[in-house]
């Protein structure tokens, strides 16, 4: 495990990264947007399950996403998550949030 | 909009809780599948594949947890799911919860009780507007020392109309009324009230209508009831109201009923207009009237009791005679009503919390005891991932639910014993009589029982807080010992219900001595076969030799009442209401003492024979006689306190003393002495008293005491109709029995010291209980090493000692803590102990080997227990 390099999502960022998932592939089911996750990020960022659909049901919550039952390929039925207005705006927000976060994390580690 | 949504979405989880959850699941395994597929995909065979997914997964409960945690009411519906499993696991372990249940059901119905007695007689204003300002005036006989006699008519009347601070003012008197009923004719108590009475208390009457003014002045035709008294008797029929009543005097019409829970002191039910002649009007010295006013606007009670003060002493120069000394004292309603009442109900709520001490620490220890049962269940579910907050939760609604259920039993126990009190009850606690199970006690009962819920489930979360689930798992039934830390937490619950119970035992016990003793104390008379008319015959014969010759006439008929062997006549009787007490101030001729030196005594003028009629034994000298009257020498007998006071011992017959009873000092010469009587309470030691003859101080009052071998209260009626007979317009003051005085005089200690015997047993079963339950749960986690002791060879008896040493250990540490608790606490019963020191050595002992015995009692099944199983099964079976 010492060498590797895949990291847990600080806390908060998964929301943000579902959001973002979710802005461009407009409709998709929970292992879909882990897998999104995954597979953009070059599997350096591992989705744990047992955060994931707590963070679903809580953006559907607040209002950010919606959710429709739909049937899946092999006819099980599934639930497929869609981004609503409010959540691209908080999209946006976030996404401003983390720039400023970001950007400030990497100004302390090149001048401190 | 948006709160639409989060309403609907609400609503949703709340109304289709199994939908979503079959939405979870779905959703749950649309990812697992996908995952699989996907795994295959890569190569991985099917059965691999699941697995392998499952893995990746983790645990699927604590997703689903956290994903139901994310929903609205969330929380309330994990307490829900809590309260159910709580429910189902009570119901599994019917054994345990009977014995909980039933032990908080009596600890918290007591308390309930309790707090209704105390709620409704303390806590509540009086049934009056206002009633902070209502306040009592009393005769304040300055030479005496009495601040609270009754007041006379005429120093109402002026009282009435000289005070500006105390306004309006009205004058009450007792009254009693005949009432034809369906069986015959019944004697009721009734209030005389005079004409500001109800602007005074100020409370809109339930129905109809106050006396107009009129009928202040004409006969007394017209009477108001109480409201219970509508509802008992007239069976709350509102056509009642206009409707005539026959009475043996003519008819009388009811005209209205008051309010609920305007209840005076007594429980009189009817109202009447206090009439009285223009002569009666001008009397000043025979005080029957009780008077009660309302601060006038602005007025403070200090203000008032100033005027009073001043008033007074106007009225007694205006009428140096009749008013020498007199002086007027006022006291707030509240404090006239409560005073006496405090006393017996703080110690009830004292007792009563011991009382819920030892049910709390009872339910704490089975709770305990359980959740060592339990402890492997909880590891496990702690080890799969339930926090500690889950667990925490789970146990206090566990004991909630149980806590709950036990309140609602104890409702059923506050209702039954509020009865019991209520039957048990000293009469002249006011209000008493209205106290109820209502919505305040509810909420009582309810903040109680939550509390409870909370103590009892300190114990076992202290054990699932410290405890680490993996010796809890790895803990198996072959240990030999018990944890040690749950040990000493269930002997500590044991021992401070050992000692609840105890401090309770020696409270009932400290009263039950108090009460023998007080009733085997010397009273110096005889109660047995004697009734007493008392009259007020002031105002019908104003004149002494009037009043001799009623007396006279009176004597000769109820003698001739059949059965009756004697009557006496006296202006006190022993045990009667200290109203009755009068005093004389006496001073030895030829001591050297002039009348301001007067020492005080206690006074009556009485009949020759009296002494004879009450079985008071004569001392020295003789009883007074017929010749002892108007027309010869003053003459006086006395007690032997007197003698002792006055004369040190000497021999005092031949003796003259100055006498200042009902007038100027009169010199007179003692004839006779007798013994002393128990005259103001039982528990008072007999006073030094003066009596002279009727015939020659004939005052108004008069008690006629008739003894007969009948039961005292059959000759009521005979008693009645003699007075009928002789002045058919006078009123019976009152009509009783000496053993009634008795009784009365130590009713409040009986009723607290019954109450208390209920509850020390009540609290030394559950604390025989409880400590049963520890004992034996600690020999079943001890019997292997009771096994291997017997295998080694230590005989039954060895093993028998060793429990009972346990039960004996438990019992001593109990018992020290319940001395020590009762030394604190008995403080409370100080006022009603009798004879007794509060730290009375005999009491404390025999209270505590009743307790050891009883904890020795509850070991008894346990140490029969542990010898009977056969050590090899035991060692083997593990």
């Amino acid at each position: 495990m010492a060498t590797d390099t895949r990291q847990d999502l600080l806390q908060g960022t998964l929301d943000l990264l579902v959001l973002k998932v979710l802005s461009v592939q407009s409709s998709m089911h929970g292992w879909g947007i882990a897998q999104a996750i995954q597979r953009t990020s070059r599997e350096t960022l591992m989705v744990n399950q047992g955060s994931l659909y707590p963070a679903l049901h809580r953006l559907e919550r607040r209002g950010w996403l919606s959710a429709e039952w739909g049937t899946s390929e092999n006819n099980r039925s599934a639930k497929y998550y869609r981004l609503t207005a409010d959540g691209r705006r908080a999209l946006q927000d976030q996404t401003a949030d983390w720039e400023r976060f970001a950007g400030a994390v990497r100004l302390i580690l090149r001048l401190a | 909009m948006k709160w639409k949504r989060i309403f609907g979405l609400a609503a949703t989880d709340v109304l289709s809780r199994g939908q979503r959850e079959r939405e979870l699941d779905a959703e749950l395994a649309d990812h697992l599948a996908r995952e699989t597929a996907a795994l295959e995909q890569q190569g991985w065979s099917a059965d691999a594949a699941r697995q392998e997914a499952r893995r990746r997964f983790g645990s699927l409960s604590t997703t689903k947890d956290e994903v139901r945690a994310q929903r609205f009411g969330a929380v309330a519906e994990s307490v829900v799911r809590d309260a159910r499993f709580g429910g189902r696991w009570l119901r599994r372990s019917p054994g345990f919860t009977a014995a909980a249940l039933l032990t908080l059901a009596l600890g918290l119905g007591a308390t309930t009780a309790v707090f209704s007695i105390l709620d409704t007689v303390l806590l509540r204003p009086l049934p009056y507007r206002d009633d902070r300002e209502l306040v009592t005036l009393w005769t304040h006989e300055t030479r005496v020392g009495n601040p609270h006699q009754l007041v006379s008519p005429a120093n109402f009347r002026d009282w009435r109309a000289r005070s500006t601070s105390i306004r309006p003012m009205a004058a009450m008197s007792y009254w009693s009324e005949d009432w034809q009923g369906a069986d015959g004719i019944t004697s009721i108590d009734a209030w005389a009230v005079s004409e500001d009475f109800f602007t005074v208390m100020d409370r809109p009457l339930a129905l109809g209508r106050t006396f107009t003014p009129d009928e202040y002045v004409t006969a007394r035709n017209v009477f108001i009831v109480t409201y219970g008294f509508w509802q008992r008797q007239l069976g709350s029929d509102s056509a009642a109201i206009g409707r005539s009543f026959r009475t043996p005097k003519g008819s009388s019409t009811l005209i209205g009923v008051l309010p609920a829970g305007f209840e005076l002191l007594g429980n009189r039910d009817i109202y009447v207009p206090l009439i009285l002649p223009e002569e009666q009007w001008r009397r000043r010295q025979a005080t029957y009237l009780l008077v009660a006013g309302r601060l006038a606007p602005g007025a403070t009670l200090e203000q008032a009791r100033a005027e009073a003060v001043s008033i007074g002493r106007t009225l007694e120069g205006e009428y140096p005679r009749e008013n020498e000394d007199v002086s007027i004292s006022v006291t707030a309603l509240r404090d006239e009503l409560l005073g006496d009442a405090r006393s017996p109900i703080y110690m009830l709520a004292g007792a009563v919390l011991c009382l819920l001490g030892v049910a709390c620490a009872n339910v704490a220890n089975l709770l305990l005891l359980r959740s060592l049962a339990r402890r492997r269940e909880f590891a496990l579910r702690s080890a799969l991932g339930a926090s500690g907050n889950r667990l925490v939760r789970q146990l206090v609604v566990e004991s909630g639910v149980l806590a709950l259920a036990g309140g609602a039993l104890a409702l059923f126990v506050a209702w039954g014993g509020l009865r019991l009190f209520l039957a048990l009850a000293p009469a002249d606690i006011p209000r008493l009589q209205a106290a109820a199970i209502d919505g305040r006690v509810l909420a009582f009962a309810l903040a109680v029982s939550t509390i409870s819920a909370i103590i009892c489930a300190l114990g076992p979360l202290a054990r699932v807080l410290h405890g680490a689930p993996r010796d809890a798992l790895s803990e198996t039934s072959t240990a030999s010992t018990g944890s040690r830390r749950s040990r000493a937490s269930q002997h500590t619950l044991a021992a401070v219900q050992i000692g609840f119970a105890l401090t309770l035992i020696i409270g009932a016990g400290l009263l039950v001595r108090s009460v023998q003793r007080l009733l085997a104390v010397d009273r110096g008379f005889d109660t047995r076969g004697v009734a007493a008319l008392t009259v007020q015959a002031w105002d019908d014969y104003p004149s002494g030799a009037q009043r001799i010759a009623f007396a006279n006439e009176m004597e000769r008929r109820l003698a001739a009442i059949p059965g009756v062997t004697r009557v006496g006549i006296t202006t006190a009787l022993p045990l009667h209401s200290p109203v009755g007490n009068q005093n004389a101030g006496v001073v030895a001729v030829g001591s050297g003492l002039t009348d301001r030196d007067a020492r005080q005594a206690l006074a009556a003028a009485v009949s020759p024979t009296y002494f004879a009629t009450l079985g008071v034994p004569l001392r020295d000298g003789r009883m007074f006689t017929q010749f002892d009257d108007s027309s010869s020498r003053p003459v006086a007998i006395v007690n032997e306190a007197l003698v002792r006071e006055h004369f040190a011992g000497r021999q005092a017959v031949g003796e003259r003393i100055r006498v200042s009873f009902y007038g100027p000092p009169k010199e007179s010469e003692i004839v006779g002495v007798v013994a002393d009587v128990r005259h103001a309470g039982l528990q008072e030691a007999p006073k030094p008293s003066v009596f002279v003859p009727t015939a020659q101080q004939p005052t108004g009052v008069m008690m006629f005491a008739v003894k007969s071998d009948r039961v005292p209260a059959t000759l009521f009626p005979d008693m009645r109709n003699v007075l009928r007979s002789v002045n058919s317009g006078l009123p019976v003051d009152e009509l009783t029995t000496a053993d009634n005085l008795l009784e009365l005089s130590t009713r409040e200690r009986r009723f607290v010291m019954t109450l208390l015997l209920g509850f020390s047993a009540l609290a030394l079963v559950l604390a025989l209980v409880g400590t049963y339950g520890v004992v034996s749960h600690s020999m079943t986690e001890r019997r292997r090493e009771i096994a291997v002791r017997m295998a080694l060879g230590a005989s039954h008896q060895s093993v028998r000692g060793l429990v009972l040493k346990h039960g004996a250990r438990l019992a001593l540490a109990g018992s020290t803590l319940g001395i020590l608790g009762a030394a604190l606490l008995v403080r409370l019963l100080q006022a009603s102990l009798f004879g007794i020191s509060r730290f009375d050595p005999p009491t404390y002992a025999v209270g505590t080997l009743l307790v050891l015995a009883a904890a020795l009692l509850a070991c008894i099944v346990p140490a029969v227990q542990a010898v009977r199983n056969n050590p090899a099964n035991v060692l083997r079976s593990a």
